[in-house]
């Protein structure tokens, strides 16, 4: 029979795991507390090297356990004091006896944390019992009756709870998992069943000894400089990382549990670095890089490396408030109407563009929209948009800062989306009304725009498309004869454009389209919606709550989690694919239509 | 009777304060159990004048102002039309010629028979005041058409909010009856899937 089937039996043989457990504690740090010759030492050697390996720590729990019960409390001590020579029961020996206990502590003490985390109160309840029992100094620390498990969860200060009810450990574990957490080692609830709490309470839910919640954790990345600078959020995670050991505990005791804490300040530095590496600001790059170099290189080489290239790498991206203008070179430039021959087969993704192609185009009069064609402009606006889109960041995105003044330097890439927005809108109104177009163009360039939108469609561009129909919808209603000059089937694909962008119940058609989309997509949202969202999420909550208890404020983690999910929702998009960008042709005819864009001021 | 829906739209720059002021309105205080539903078209509550009980429906373009995309579902059927300015920014003030010319190509709206009021919020600001009383009074006389009302509030202590609300409701209420156009506006609206209807009344 196996070890584990040995020890999921419900009435285990004692006898066996006994001889079990021997050959495994002489090769163990419990060797030295192992005397008798009932198992004979070298014969032990060769099977504990297998079993090391494939012991689990549970297994080891168990067979610990079940190995104090059967030697009962007397014969334990016996066994100690007999390996170290040292009589136990005099006073004068407490520190060496103490130190031995301590050492066979470790093991036990580490599990019964890991263990009470991992849901099995009861296993932990009973090893919580035999270390108090061998250990009778460790009393006051574990044994006391500090306080009920549910008087601790309804005093705690720094934290509101939905919650209220006490997780489901042991009560007799309380004592000794209450001391931990005054102590900050042990978040004492699962992050997501609180509502607010002070920001040392939150960076110890972000980084406990139990079970990481990601979401939890990316949701204060994400919104974290609502409340802190970039400054005081990494010296938090900083002080958490250099947690004290316990004055009146051995370090062995709480060990495991700094050493998971260190990890999740690692895991949340990555996801930083990751996810919102535009919140830092150089000072707190320099402080980070400080960090890496002198703490954590030391503790955690590995992942050290590995933080410092990120921060390189992060660094050396491109700066993603770089001026557009500054970005167009890279921007693909569309096709000629002469070529719509190579370019119209497919929607705007599949659009295929072989060899560059330089052309001009007529100078003997200004080029006109209808130079270019539907397809090679619709393209044209997707990957304008999208890398406009991919460059927003975060941080431009809090308390309504692109509504401020100085909204270009706060929100640049939001701006430059508005811009956008406004510009494609008001192209379409203008080229409507261009007073230059001849009657036969007049009749073509509705469609023409009807046709882009289908193509924005397709392509799932929902800022240009809007845009677009907001223009047509402008113009509708001073060109109303035109508009009932176009044929029945281009009026319908119009009706249905303007559907797919209603405003109606809060945009809901738009909305559901892109939730409907994987992130994956290569999609462009109409940002509006979310910046709605935004202005709400931030007039409509609070930042901060009153604990009345504690007579505190505390961090509104609701305003945070809505905020959150905006954030989601814009940036849903952001790491697609990009759109086809083989077309590398260069255009002076989209000069003029592009000027607009880019140097227009609202 | 029918019940009396009324529709108010809300125009202003960004950060004048007009969400704030419509959610000091509707809901009266922030509170933590609060959960604003976000993504429907507009915020709703109810008045009572004269005895006979109205659903009002504001409307905001809150975080959007800048989109040229305002489409006509938004204006239709506006009963009046609340402008905001903050009276610490002239600017804000100036621009409400912008709106109110906005707002009336939109609406087709008659300039003399449609009803505004003008807002001053952030009044609790008075030592970052830079524009005075006189001056946007001034403003609302050299308008043609009904007098237009002016207000200084404060949608961060609540002063004078209601008070202004009430009175563009009675105004709206006017223009209802003298203009028994149909407006059709769902009872009921259920936008964000994610959210459930909020339980302060509000649709916001």
């Amino acid at each position: 029979m196996s070890w584990e089937a040995q020890l999921r039996k419900e009435k285990p043989d004692i006898k066996e795991t006994e001889e079990r457990l021997n050959r495994f504690l002489r090769s163990s740090i419990l060797a030295p507390f192992i005397v008798g010759d009932h198992v004979p030492r070298s014969s032990s050697q060769e099977c504990t090297r297998g079993l090391i390996d494939t012991i689990s720590n549970d297994a080891i729990l168990q067979l610990v356990m079940q190995y104090l019960k059967n030697q009962k409390y007397d014969a334990s001590l016996a066994i100690l004091e007999k390996e170290s020579g040292i009589p136990y029961s005099g006073l004068s020996a407490e520190p060496c006896r103490l130190t031995a206990v301590a050492r066979l502590a470790t093991i036990v003490s580490d599990n019964i944390v890991s263990l009470a985390l991992d849901k099995s109160p009861e296993a932990a309840k009973d090893l919580a019992h035999y270390l108090t029992k061998l250990d009778p100094t460790s009393s006051s620390l574990f044994s006391q009756e500090l306080s009920s498990w549910s008087e601790f969860a309804s005093n705690q200060d720094g934290l509101i709870c939905d919650n209220t009810d006490p997780p489901s450990l042991s009560p007799s574990l309380m004592p000794y998992i209450q001391e931990l957490i005054t102590h900050s080692y042990v978040a004492p609830t699962i992050p997501c069943h609180v509502s607010a709490a002070s920001f040392e309470r939150i960076v110890q839910l972000m980084a406990g000894c139990g079970e990481r919640d990601e979401q939890f954790n990316l949701m204060i990345i994400r919104t974290y400089p609502l409340y802190l600078s970039p400054m005081t959020f990494l010296s938090l995670l900083f002080d958490r990382f250099h947690i004290p050991p316990l004055p009146d505990v051995p370090l062995s005791c709480v060990k495991q549990v700094i050493k998971k804490i260190q990890q999740s300040i690692i895991s949340i530095l990555f996801n930083l670095l990751d996810h919102h590496f535009t919140s830092l600001d150089l000072e707190a790059v320099d402080l980070l890089r400080v960090f890496i170099d002198n703490v954590l290189s030391k503790y955690y080489r590995e992942s050290a490396k590995k933080l410092r290239e990120k921060l390189e790498e992060e660094r050396s991206g491109v700066d993603p408030t770089q001026d557009l203008i500054s970005m167009r070179s890279d921007v693909p430039t569309i096709k000629l109407q002469a070529e719509k021959e190579e370019t119209s087969s497919g929607g705007i993704r599949s659009g295929h563009f072989d060899s560059p192609h330089f052309t001009t185009l007529p100078t003997s009069r200004p080029p006109t929209i209808n130079d270019v064609s539907e397809q090679a402009l619709a393209h044209h606006l997707c990957v304008r948009d999208q890398m406009l889109y991919k460059s927003v960041q975060l941080n431009e995105l809090f308390k309504q800062q692109w509504t401020f003044p100085n909204a270009s330097v706060v929100s640049p890439n939001i701006v430059k989306m508005t811009k956008t927005f406004n510009s494609t809108c008001m192209i379409v109104q203008s080229s409507i009304k261009s007073s230059t177009l001849d009657e036969k163009d007049r009749e073509l360039i509705i469609p023409y725009w009807i046709r882009v939108g289908s193509l924005l469609l397709e392509a799932h561009n929902f800022h240009s498309l809007f845009a677009v129909v907001s223009g047509l919808i402008s113009a509708h209603s001073e060109h109303e004869a035109m508009f009932a000059r176009i044929s029945t089937h281009k009026r319908k694909l119009f009706e249905s454009l303007k559907t797919r962008v209603s405003s109606q119940s809060g945009f809901k058609a738009i909305r559901s389209a892109l939730d409907a989309l994987p992130a994956s997509t290569s999609a462009i949202p109409y940002i509006g919606i979310y910046l709605t969202d935004l202005v709400f999420v931030d007039e409509c909550h609070e930042d901060m709550v009153e604990d009345e208890t504690a007579k505190a404020e505390l961090i509104n983690l609701e305003k945070c989690a809505l905020y959150n999910k905006a954030f989601t929702s814009v940036l849903k998009f952001n790491r697609a694919e990009d759109y086809d960008t083989r077309g590398q042709g260069f255009d002076v005819g989209i000069e003029w239509l592009m000027k607009d864009l880019l140097h227009s001021d609202e | 009777m029918p019940k009396r829906i009324l529709k108010i739209i809300v125009l202003g720059n960004a950060s004048v304060g007009k969400t704030s002021l419509m959610t000091q309105y509707v809901n009266r205080k922030f509170s933590i159990q609060y959960k604003a539903t976000i993504g429907a078209d507009f915020m709703s509550t109810e008045a009572v004048i004269d005895d006979d009980r109205i659903t009002l429906h504001i409307w905001d373009t809150a975080g959007q102002e800048r989109f040229q995309s305002l489409g006509a579902s938004f204006y239709r059927g506006a009963d009046a039309c609340v402008l905001v300015y903050d009276i610490t920014s002239a600017r804000s003030l100036t621009s409400l010629d912008v709106w109110r010319d906005e707002f009336l190509v939109h609406t087709g709206g008659k300039e003399e028979t449609f009803p505004f009021i003008v807002i001053g919020n952030k009044c609790d600001k008075e030592e970052e005041r830079t524009v005075e009383k006189e001056r946007a009074e001034l403003w609302c006389k050299s308008k043609r058409g009904k007098p237009i009302e002016h207000f200084e509030c404060s949608a961060k202590t609540g002063q004078n909010v209601h008070e202004a609300f009430l009175h563009v409701t009675k105004l709206a209420l006017e223009q209802d009856t003298s203009d028994a156009q149909e407006v059709f506006i769902p009872e009921h609206i259920d936008v964000d899937h994610d959210t459930k209807p909020d339980q302060g009344g509000c649709g916001c």
